[in-house]
Parts: C-alpha cells; structure tokens; sequence
C-alpha cells in the first residue's frame, strides 16, 4: 500500500486548513461542552496513570434514548465516571499502538432509572481482538471477571497492551443476549505506531474526516419489560423474569446510538444529550485534473448488534482494507458490505469528479426535465437544484433546501430496508448520509481549503 | 421539440429477444450486435439545446443510447396465489414493447398519456434486465404511468442504479436528495460508465449491478421494483489496441496482469428476492403494513418461485398479445407446463440455466431481498468466484489474484457475485427427455441438477410444496422458492443422435432454449 511524502504533505494542509472548524477530532471525553458542529470520530483518550498506562474509569449506567418517531427508550451502556449523563453507546477510546491500557469498571448503585447503575446482578466488558487481556477483581463470570452489584463499590479491572491497530468493538461479556442488546458496548480504535494519520502501516487517511459508525438494533418490547421491572425494585435476574430473548423483534435501527434522520444531527447535538456521536460522513470530492492530492476519508464499520447488517454505500465502491482489526492482504472493493454481529471493516472513502462538472457549470449531456414537472418527497430536499457539484439553483418555491454550497448527498444505509425504518416510518433507522463537499481549492500557492461557502 | 437522432446511433433492438433490453445499439457487428461511437464521441458537444421538458409532456428525448423504463402496477402470479385465483398486487418497471422512435413506429419517445392505456396495470417483475457498455453514456428514461388498481395513490418513482461508481446526486434516484418522477411525467437519468483508467477507477465499470426506486423504498421495492443491470466489458467488443471485435468476446471482465480467466460459454443472471405478500394484500386493500414486521413467505430468484423459476423466458411479444385478456388468463388451461407459462406472462425472466457438459457456465447472483442467502449449485464442488459487487477480484495494482473456489456464493441484501463454473457431467444413466424440447419437435435429454439456497427451512412457498397440482415440467424435489435447475445436454460429440437439435449459440443473457411461445388462443 503505496504511501507518499506527498499524501502525507496533503493531509497536514488539510488539517492546517481546517484547524478550529473541527477541532473535535482530538476532543476530550465527556460529550459535554460546546463542540463545533461535525460528526468526525470523537476520540476519547484517557488518561495517563502515572505507571504510564492509558486509563479509563467507565461504569454501567442506565438512562433513555430518543428515537426520531417520538419514542424513548431505556437502555444501558458505559460512561466516564464522573459525567453526570448517560450516554449511548459508551466513549470511543482511541488508543496509540503499543500503549497499555487500564480500564477500570464500577457498577453503581442503582438508583432509579436516569441515575446510577445497572440494575443487573454483574457485568462486565470484553475487548474482542485484543490479545493477553487480564482481570482483576469482581467475581470470575464465564467469559471474564465481572463487577458484582451485591459488593458495594466493587470494581474489575482491565489490561492489555495495543498490539494491532485497527477498529474494534468493547461489549459486556455478561449476559450478552440482554446487556449487549440493552446498549453495553462503545467503539475502541488503536492508531498505528506510524501515526495518527494513518488506519495501518502505511494506509494514509484525511484525518478531518475519519469516521465511526457502531451498527446495533433494538425490540423496545424488551427494553420496556427491564425499565418496568426495574421500576417496580426488582435487580438481579428478577429483572428479567418478564424479558424473553426468543421473542426479540427489532423495531429500531441505530449507527452510534441514533436512528435516521437523529443520525445526522452533529456530534454533541443538545436534541439529543444521551447519544453524542453523529454518523454523517463527509469527503471532499477530488478533482483530478486540479494538482492536488485528495486523501481518502476513513470509515471505521462496527457491527454492536446480534444481528448481520448489510451496508451500502451510495455514491462510489468504498474499498476495504481490514476486517476485525487486521489488515487484508490487498485491497478488495464493494458497494455493499454485509457486516456480520460482532464484526468490524475499515473502508477509505473517496469521490471523483470524473464529469468535471464542478465549478464550470457545464451542461449534463441530457436535459433535466424543469423542476415544477418533479416532486419533492415531503417538501424539502438536499438536492441543490443543480447537477453540478457546487453550484446551486433554487428549488420550486413550496420546496425547503437544505443544500448548503451545492454539495452532494448520498443515502448509507442497510440494504435490508426493513432496517432503514424507524418501527413503521420509512427514511429512517440504519441510514445515514454522504456529503460530498466540492475538490479542495488552491488559496495561495500550495495552500489548499476547503470551499468557503461549504463550510 | 423532438431532436434528430444522432448519426450514427440507433435506437432499434433495444429490446433485444427475451425482453433483454439494451442501451447499446447501432450499425454493424458479425455476432448481431453493434456498438456506438467510443466514449467521448457520444454525449456533449454537438447536442441540440433543447429546452426543459416543457409542462405539455411533449417527451424530450435524449439524444444518446436511451432506454424507457415505464413503472406501475399490476398482479404477479405465485404458487397458492395464481392469476385465476388471488395473484399477488405489485408495483415495478417494465419497458415499452418497441423501442424505436415514434417517427419509426415505435413507443421510445412517445407522451406518457399514450402510453397510460396500453401498459398501465400491467407490471413486470421482475425488472427487464438492462445491459450497458462500458464506455459508452445512455441515458434510462423513466416514466410514471400511475396505478390502475390504485389510482388514488399518486406515488412518484425514482431509479436507483445500485453501486454506480463516482455516482452523481441528481442522477442516484434517491427522492430525498434528489427529484422523483410524478404520474404522468418523465425522468431522464444519465449514466456515464467509465472505462478502465479513468480517474479513480482503475477497474473501469464492468460488471453486475442491480436497479430498484427508492422512493419509499422498502414499500417499492419489496411490491417489485427491482431488476438486474450490467455493465459489459470493453475487452467483450474491442481488441485492446481499440479495433473492434467481429465476434463477441465472452468474458465478464477484462483483462489484469493477473491473468484471471473470466470467459464463458453461457451467462445467466440469478436475482435473489423475497415475496412477504401481507403488504402487497394491504396496499391492494388500502391498508398500512408495519415494516418491520417483515417476515416472507416466498423466495424467489428473478421474480418467481420454483417451479416456476424454471420457465422459459417470457418474450415481449407474447405479453403485447395479450394486454385485453389478462384478467382472463389462463383461458384454455390445456396441460400444467401450459398453464405455468400463461401465468409467468408478467414475470418475463427465466431462471432456467441450460449448458453443455464441459461449458464455463457464468452466474451473476445479485440479491434485492432483505435476507441474507447462501446458493449453491448441487453437485458442482469448484466453482470460482471471480468478482465482488462488480469489482474484479483482483488486487489494488491488478496483479493479485485474489478470485477463490466455493460451493457457495453467500450474498448480502444489496450485494452481487459472479461465479465461473465448469457444467457438470451428462451422465445417460440418469437422463431425462427435455419435454420442452419435445413440444417444439426436437428431440433431446439432460441431466438435471439444482441450483438453489442453502436455506432449506425457506425453500417452501408459502409452507407448501406445489400448491396448485403438478409441478412444472417435471420438477424434481420437495422444494419451492429460491431454487432454479441446471440442464446439462451431452457435447454434440458425445451424443451425436440426441444432440442434433443441441442448444444453440447463446445471444443473451438468462437466454433459454427453447423460447416457448405461449399457443394463440389460449391468452
């Protein structure tokens, strides 16, 4: 996998260039705060123990989630001690190859349901891909050690060294079929000893656009029968004397804890203070003809659900290059990609203008009818008007663009399309979008920015 | 304003037998088929300027290699759920019988108004299978006829060319981020398949594709609209040097450093799919479905459920006969095969794959379900395959070999395959009379051999076997849905007295033989 002094070059203007804009993608971990408006990786880093290990105090939190038909549901998942939301799905850590990492799991007392613990007798995390993990403490459980709720302020700790990079899922290894399904797992990506603009040795990225998406479903049936049984004070297995795994019918379909059209609400959107992490993925467009060197968005699959979900990008083939954490021989090209439960992918992203339409305006070789003779679906669109990539027309006056310079739109989403509803609402669920920005522009010589109006 | 067609580029035989449609026509080849212009010679410059379409639906047509795909609804017939008794409402896109310019006799360019009380209510699923050139620019128009069963609902259309590189928005059919086609209106899409090379696309765009609307997607396409597309190779129809080819060259995808063989005797395109028919009866009856209480009842390859996935195909022809009397259908039910064929009228595409002993037979697998399926060919153990989502499977410089052996081909809703398999053995033994074969006065025996998902517990239609008495040309097996056969034919020189009457050179895909005409009178 070629590498250049030239990407690299390219890829450090474009950070240079979008400095302060998205500054986000080296973010802290607590989702709160005034985060600029993207849906780039939000990278929580940990902290540095004085043994030098990377540490993470997370505990198992219970809170709701808000799906776009109006609904809310309870869920659990994994949150930063000290935060004072919930949130969902847990913090993504990212971690730099070779690091040790410490992570430290409490389970709180349960305290009714938007504070404290689970109300779940233990839990505990696994780290799939991960070699050598060791646990301390709690009580030994099947699949590793567990935090037990009977002991108050019972703790297990977790450690293992970042030996591969790549993208990888953390989950409860504890009653999976319920706690997994009930939201206990994050996103865990180990950069490349060579750098942070890297996926893997050599595998160069635009580092303002590398991006997350956590793929889980939900039955809210279940989720209902935990928060009513939790209400009423049962913990422990009484709390699920009424939760039935066989009978699990999914009616919600999430990328990082949302559902379409929630997913492409910005990082840290305040709609939605229990689920932090946007899913909508940007690339700006390459020009081939303009001299400079676009690098390839990263995207980052992660199948958190119980469930294989086949994933389509529109727009262009994505090109994989590793699966669970390791890297692929060569490179293997695909519209969609099934992605099994438990399963990662890393895809790079790139859009070329090969119509040179951009910019000139110059005509589509067959004409688009007029727009009054089109519909609309629902009175609004991301369509620009135009066909050209950057330019704008107005849309029929009943109609509401959100076409902000001109730029593409294209839908990412599950290709069983029962997924992409949200219970019985079509355009929803397992779906996000693509925005295609127009190339890079040549400010000054050398120096290359992103299309003002775009931003 | 109606634009003079381009010199150079005609529009006849778009429709090419057995309701294959093409965009790629013109003058001249050996093998029947003829190319336009190389890319870059066909679209831009010289184009006459034409206005927007104006609100008359005066059609605009464009002036490169252009198909018409017409959408709307109509009944579609299933095992248990046939033409006579409760035939299954859908929606999805069927093409115009003649698609020549009106000027010419034909329907490619005529108002939407006329095409309304011919083809309204008479749906095709599933979608005709579109075949472009790599290289080559065309343009689908799409064209909203409106429901005739429903004709309160004013849903609009889109196409969605399913994993069109380097796509533009305007032109991916998606409603939200794009236009939809309204009844009675047109929609012209463009597509611009770059060859190998091309910025961003070292492969070129040869391969299989699929199409469906996306407007409401999981509600248009699970009622039907859904289709195959492809791309053929440059390497198919000019010599590398750029002359072009007097005989078609059959490999599916040109040719790499790494030297993958990708050539084939016969071609036949499987397209993957489920039938839940609750929706289909609550949209027919004006009720709403819940989505995500979607659980099928039939699985079907190119729109059929065994054993009627093993039907021959279905010409354009036979279906113009019989607009008047499809209600009637099947009038005069003479034998089960016979009335198996009348009830397909509407599900023109075959799944019957027939071969020599010896031939490389290539599947192109595609699947526009929700389901995940695993499909396999019985009794073929090594069967390559040589492609991904219309990519090669070769590496990021062209020299890895990265195609493998399999007994199966898994596919993902959305996902394609292309698989290269040697036709297994003619073994006398076991051979059967080809009654199709007999029918038409010839004689000749095969071997039969299953194609079919892995899925056991889904090969049913909808819990039965047969539900309508006897199964279909003597189709073997306590199976229904997702299955197809293989007929294997001895090599002409292995069976001299059975074979003289073998099957014949194959000019398009899914192309079966023999093409039964549906007996006058009985439609």
């Amino acid at each position: 996998m070629a590498f250049s002094t030239r990407n690299k070059l390219a890829a450090i203007i474009a950070v240079a260039a979008m400095a302060g804009g998205l500054a986000a993608v080296t973010g802290g971990g607590s989702p709160a705060g005034a985060a600029p408006a993207t849906s780039t990786v939000i990278c929580d880093n940990g902290t540095v123990a004085p043994d030098g290990a990377i540490e993470y105090n997370l505990e198992a939190r219970d809170g709701y989630i808000q799906e776009p038909d109006g609904n809310t549901v309870y869920a659990w998942s994994y949150t930063s001690v000290g935060q004072p939301l919930f949130q969902f799905p847990g913090p993504t850590m990212c971690i730099d190859e070779g690091a040790t990492v410490r992570v430290v799991l409490t389970n709180p007392d349960h305290v009714d349901n938007l504070s404290g613990g689970i109300p779940a007798a233990t839990t505990s995390i696994l780290f799939p891909g991960q070699v050598g993990v060791t646990a301390t403490g709690g009580v030994a459980g099947l699949l590793t050690q567990e935090v037990d709720s009977a002991v108050p302020g019972d703790s297990v700790t977790y450690e293992f060294v970042a030996s591969a990079p790549g993208t990888y899922i953390y989950q409860s290894g504890t009653d999976q079929a319920v706690q997994v399904q009930m939201g206990m797992f994050g996103g865990l990506i180990i950069y490349p000893a060579v750098g942070r603009g890297f996926a893997y040795d050599g595998e160069p990225f635009d580092t303002t656009h590398e991006y997350l998406l956590l793929f889980h479903e939900m039955d809210p049936d279940l989720h209902t029968e935990v928060e009513l049984a939790s209400r009423n004070g049962l913990v422990g297995d009484a709390v699920l004397s009424n939760y039935h795994p066989l009978d699990r019918k999914s009616r919600y379909w999430t990328i990082n804890g949302r559902s379409f059209p929630d997913v492409i609400a910005p990082n840290n959107a305040p709609t939605l203070p229990t689920q932090p992490y946007g899913g909508l993925v940007r690339v700006n467009a390459d020009d081939p003809t303009d001299g400079f060197d676009q690098l390839p968005s990263l995207v980052r699959y992660g199948n958190a659900g119980l469930e294989n979900h086949p994933f389509h990008p529109h727009g262009n083939t994505l090109r994989l290059i590793a699966q669970d954490g390791r890297p692929f021989p060569d490179e293997i090209e695909a519209y969609t990609k099934t992605v099994a439960a438990g399963q990662t992918f890393d895809l790079l992203a790139s859009w070329e203008d090969v119509e040179a339409w951009q910019g000139n305006g110059a005509p589509t070789p067959i004409n688009v009818p007029a727009l009054d003779n089109l519909v609309f679906k629902g009175g609004a669109s991301f369509y620009s008007g135009d066909p050209n990539l950057g330019q704008k027309q107005d849309l029929p006056a009943t109609v509401t663009s959100y076409s902000v310079c001109g730029e593409y739109y294209f839908p990412w989403h599950s290709h069983a399309l029962q997924e992409i509803v949200n219970y019985n609402e079509g355009f929803g669920g397992m779906l996000t979008l693509w925005r295609v920005d127009p190339p890079m522009e040549e400010v000054s010589p050398g120096v290359w920015q992103p299309t003002a109006a775009c931003n | 304003m109606q634009p003079e067609p381009k010199p150079g580029i005609g529009r006849r035989d778009f429709l090419r037998r057995g309701a294959i449609a093409t965009v790629v026509t013109g003058a001249g080849l050996a093998a029947g088929r003829s190319l336009m212009t190389p890319a870059g010679a066909a679209g831009g410059a010289g184009l006459p300027s034409a206005a927007l379409f104006p609100p008359s639906n005066a059609v605009d047509f464009p002036t490169i290699a252009s198909i018409r795909l017409m959408t709307t609804d109509g009944h579609i017939s299933f095992p248990g759920r046939r033409h006579s008794s409760k035939p299954v409402y859908a929606f999805g896109f069927r093409a115009v019988d003649d698609s020549r310019l009106v000027a010419d006799g034909g329907e490619l360019n005529a108002n939407p108004g006329d095409l309304m009380e011919k083809y309204r209510g008479h749906v095709m699923h599933s979608a005709p299978t579109l075949i472009a050139m790599e290289g080559v620019e065309f343009a689908i128009v799409v064209t909203n006829l409106g429901f005739r069963f429903r004709p309160d609902l004013d849903d609009s259309h889109t196409l969605h060319w399913h994993g069109f590189r380097n796509a533009t928005a305007v032109f991916d059919g998606v409603p939200e981020l794009s236009a939809a086609v309204p009844p009675g209106r047109d929609l012209p899409y463009f597509f611009d398949p770059k060859l190998p090379g091309a910025p961003g696309q070292p492969k070129g765009s040869a391969g299989g594709y699929m199409y469906h609307c996306h407007f409401e997607d999981v509600e248009h396409v699970q009622m039907g609209m859904s289709g195959i597309a492809f791309i053929e190779p440059r390497d198919m129809w000019f010599f590398p040097d750029g002359t072009p080819r007097a005989v078609r060259n059959k490999v599916a995808y040109n040719p790499t450093p790494a030297g993958i063989d990708t050539s084939f005797d016969r071609e036949f395109a499987l397209l993957a799919n489920e039938i839940d028919y609750r929706p289909h009866d609550n949209l027919e009856t004006l009720q709403l479905f819940t989505w995500s209480d979607y659980a099928p009842q039939y699985r079907t390859f190119n729109g059929r459920a065994y054993p009627d996935t093993v039907v021959p195909q279905i010409t354009p022809a036979e279906q113009s006969a019989s607009y008047q009397e499809l209600l009637q259908m099947p009038a005069v039910p003479t034998t089960p095969d016979e009335e198996a064929e009348a009830e397909m009228l509407w599900q023109q595409n075959s799944s019957l794959v027939q071969a020599r002993e010896g031939d490389r037979v290539l599947i192109r697998l595609s699947n526009l379900g929700y389901e995940i399926h695993s499909v396999e060919v019985v009794g073929v153990n090594d069967m390559r395959v040589v492609a991904n989502d219309a990519s090669l499977l070769v590496g990021k410089d062209g020299t890895n070999d990265l195609t493998y052996l399999s007994r199966r081909m898994e596919i993902g809703p959305g996902e394609a395959r292309d698989a290269i398999f040697t036709a297994p053995a003619y073994v006398e033994a076991r051979a059967e009379i080809d009654t199709l074969a007999s029918r038409m006065g010839k004689q000749r025996k095969f071997c039969r051999y299953l194609i079919k998902s892995r899925n056991t517990h889904r090969l049913n239609n909808n819990g039965q076997i047969y539900p309508d008495g006897p199964s279909y040309a003597g189709a073997k097996g306590t199976y229904g849905g997702m299955v197809t056969e293989l007929w294997v034919y001895p090599t002409l020189a292995d069976a001299p007295g059975l074979g003289q009457d073998g099957l014949p050179d194959q000019i398009t895909v899914n192309e079966t033989f023999p093409t039964l005409v549906v007996p006058a009178g009985q439609v």
